[in-house]
């Protein structure tokens, strides 16, 4: 990169992140980047369980397949997920040492929860679930049981309003309108021009 | 003979009614590349029904364009939105979308138009020069060499994108791989882990996953109170979008390289071409660590390699008539459906067909350069909508997306559910890149693992004494071992006597 492009990148990424983070990159004796992994640690712990459960399931299920075809276990359907889940059990194992590294168990679960009473305080929370909640309901509830046009502009009011609502009826019938320019474009550009059916 | 070829070639480009009927699918292929959810499969597979009435050049001229189109396209959503439009440009979000939120979505656009125009036309080349060679070697690529190839793929994209922490780049890569292997397997049909639902059997589409894990987290985000439309656009001077082409033109030539060689190599494809290319540029670099905060050049380098991948996946489509991607492989289906024969017996049966394929792919090239260019000056003052008004629209548009690959209903539950995993890994700081990459590549991990074990009595030697295949275990473990505390310790001493060397 020119220089000019280089010290304009490096002046975003002292902005986006923390000075110490970029004026002093930390590398280890090969090269790599050093992570301060304690900040992430107690979601690195979750995660790690999580997935070791799931790992281990899979195994479990994938032996039984093998065992059900009867045949060498190389040859059977199982044998490739027995293989991707064991790497994947070796790598939370991984993820879950360097994590307790940085702390303790107690302290970690206590962070995990500490962590989750926040969440459920947070208004962006609040915001994402409610929003999510409405697609989730057009997803599953109102898609196939109802006209397209008439569920994606119900659902899309619904979320507009929602994301603007500032207590105005004017901002209400603004979305409202949106709405309906927003679902008849798509409408007519994928159903009419591109010929795609819609669900 | 040859030159008479390409004349005709072209005159039937300059028909007026040819030239607009290309034009027309380029700017189709962009939207569609532009839009996420559709890619450019779905593009060429739409247009192949409609093309039915067409005679067979100008049928293939229109595919090539809206192909070649709609995988530049992607590029613009990449940027502005950080949703590729395609799979193939996921690596330009890396760099592009920083860039978009500092005011630099035009450059960003402008470079990417012309890295994609770069990458496509170095890609004609090499399929006029290096046919044959890249056939060849694409022809050594056995069952081995396949299954190491999308181990090699996870590694690669899981170092990439995890900033700093590759573990979980892998563990991400992983997750995708065991999502790949619902459904029916491809060796004896047997079906697993579809706990009794039908609509799992088949497998799960690769549309709902992409969409799902790359759009959720940004729609989600825009829920949040008080964001307004983080995309403001500052003027740009050409010349600045030239100087830094011209800057570059080493990292286009290996891009191109790379993305062509992926592309000919059958099920790697553009994604992986564009993936490539930007770790290779990213490992060159003078400062890798500002890969991913918004290098430009990183954009150069997955636009130049997922475009060149075009070319390369042409390259097997007519020499072998095997495709090297799976928008090239329903282009095989149109060659055919037109009465052209794709393989060894090309060259005899249809000589003129090599050169038509040339020439339409060397003008569409140029007119997505040009429409993408102007196209982008529209594009970017669609993102000055506010965001909470704009992403709610965009997921009625996904939802879309997911349902018209299979029609039906369970694929927008897919995106949903996929949706859900998207936002906890952005949450936890897992990539979303790997996963993908490992749902992409699991079925052919998996097939071609078992088939190599199989043909051999369940002997692993074979990846041990195959060069290419022992190329790749090398290449694997030179980007696992470094990882490990361990290793490292070990080879302190090799690395301090070489600084030492170098400092003597």
């Amino acid at each position: 990169m020119s220089e000019e492009n280089t010290k304009a990148v490096e002046k975003r990424a002292q902005e986006e992140v923390p000075e110490a983070a970029v004026t002093e990159i930390e590398r280890d004796a090969y090269g790599f980047e050093v992570v301060d992994n304690t900040k992430t640690a107690h979601q690195d712990f979750l995660t790690a369980v999580i997935l070791m459960v799931v790992s281990i399931t899979v195994i479990i299920v994938s032996l039984g397949y093998w065992k059900k075809q009867n045949v060498t276990f190389y040859a059977s359907a199982g044998f490739v997920p027995v293989l991707f889940s064991s790497g994947l059990l070796i790598m939370c194992i991984r993820l879950l040492r360097e994590s307790l590294q940085s702390d303790s168990t107690k302290n970690m679960l206590a962070r995990i929860k500490k962590g989750a009473i926040a969440s459920v305080k947070s208004n962006i929370v609040h915001r994402s679930i409610i929003g999510l909640a409405i697609f989730g309901v057009y997803v599953f509830f109102m898609l196939g049981k109802m006209p397209f046009w008439l569920a994606s502009f119900l659902a899309l009011s619904a979320v507009l309003i929602f994301v603007r609502f500032d207590k105005t009826l004017k901002t209400v019938l603004k979305m409202l309108l949106i709405a309906a320019l927003c679902v008849a474009g798509i409408v007519l550009l994928f159903q009419y021009a591109f010929n795609v059916p819609m669900p | 003979m040859v030159w008479e070829y390409i004349s005709q070639a072209f005159a039937v480009v300059f028909t007026p009614l040819n030239f607009i009927a290309l034009a027309a699918s380029v700017l189709l292929g962009l939207v569609f590349g532009m839009l996420p959810g559709l890619t450019a499969t779905m593009a060429v597979a739409l247009l192949t029904g409609l093309t039915y009435s067409l005679s067979g050049p100008i049928a293939v001229m229109v595919l090539l364009g809206i192909y070649i189109g709609a995988i530049s396209g992607g590029s613009q959503s990449a940027i502005l939105l950080n949703i590729p439009g395609t799979p193939a440009s996921a690596a330009t979000a890396v760099d592009g979308f920083p860039l978009a939120r500092e005011g630099k979505g035009g450059l960003a656009i402008f470079v990417a138009n012309a890295s994609s125009f770069l990458g496509t036309f170095l890609s004609i080349v090499y399929l006029i020069l290096f046919t044959p060679l890249l056939t060849s070697a694409a022809l050594k690529f056995n069952s081995h060499e396949m299954f190491l190839l999308s181990v090699f793929g996870i590694v690669i994209c899981g170092n990439l994108t995890s900033g700093g922490r590759p573990i979980k780049g892998w563990i991400a890569g992983f997750a995708g791989l065991l999502v790949s292997q619902i459904g029916r397997e491809t060796v004896g049909s047997f079906p697993r882990f579809t706990f009794g639902v039908m609509n799992l059997t088949g497998g799960i589409s690769l549309l709902p996953v992409m969409i799902g894990l790359f759009g959720f987290p940004e729609i989600v985000q825009s829920f949040s109170a008080g964001l307004r439309a983080l995309i403001t656009t500052q003027k740009f001077s050409a010349k600045e979008g030239f100087t830094i082409m011209k800057r570059n033109w080493f990292n286009v030539l290996r891009s191109s390289i790379l993305g062509a060689t992926m592309g000919s190599i059958p099920g790697v494809g553009e994604d992986t071409g564009g993936w490539l290319s930007y770790w290779a540029q990213k490992r060159s670099a003078k400062n890798p660590e500002l890969y991913g905060r918004g290098a430009i050049d990183g954009i150069v380098s997955a636009e130049t390699g997922n475009n060149a991948a075009v070319g390369g996946a042409v390259i097997p489509v007519l020499s072998l008539a095997i495709p090297g991607s799976a928008p090239a492989a329903v282009l095989l289906a149109a060659f055919w459906m037109h009465g052209y024969r794709p393989g060894p017996l090309l060259m005899t049966e249809t000589p003129e067909f090599l050169y038509y394929v040339v020439v339409f792919m060397l003008v569409s090239s140029i007119l997505m350069w040009l429409l993408a260019s102007n196209m982008s000056k529209l594009t970017v003052r669609v993102l000055r909508v506010d965001q909470r008004v704009l992403m709610p629209a965009i997921f009625i548009a996904c939802v879309i997306g997911a349902f018209v690959v299979n029609n039906r209903i369970f694929d927008v539950k897919l995106m949903f559910f996929f949706g859900l995993i998207g936002v906890a890994m952005s949450y936890m700081k897992y990539p979303s890149a790997p996963f993908l990459l490992g749902v992409i590549l699991g079925n052919m991990a998996d097939e071609n693992l078992r088939r190599a074990l199989i043909l051999h009595d369940g002997s692993i030697m074979p990846f041990f004494t195959r060069p290419i295949s022992l190329f790749f275990i090398v290449f694997i473990l030179a980007l696992v071992l470094p990882q490990f505390a361990s290793f490292r310790k070990l080879m302190a001493p090799v690395k301090n006597l070489f600084s030492r060397k170098k400092k003597g």
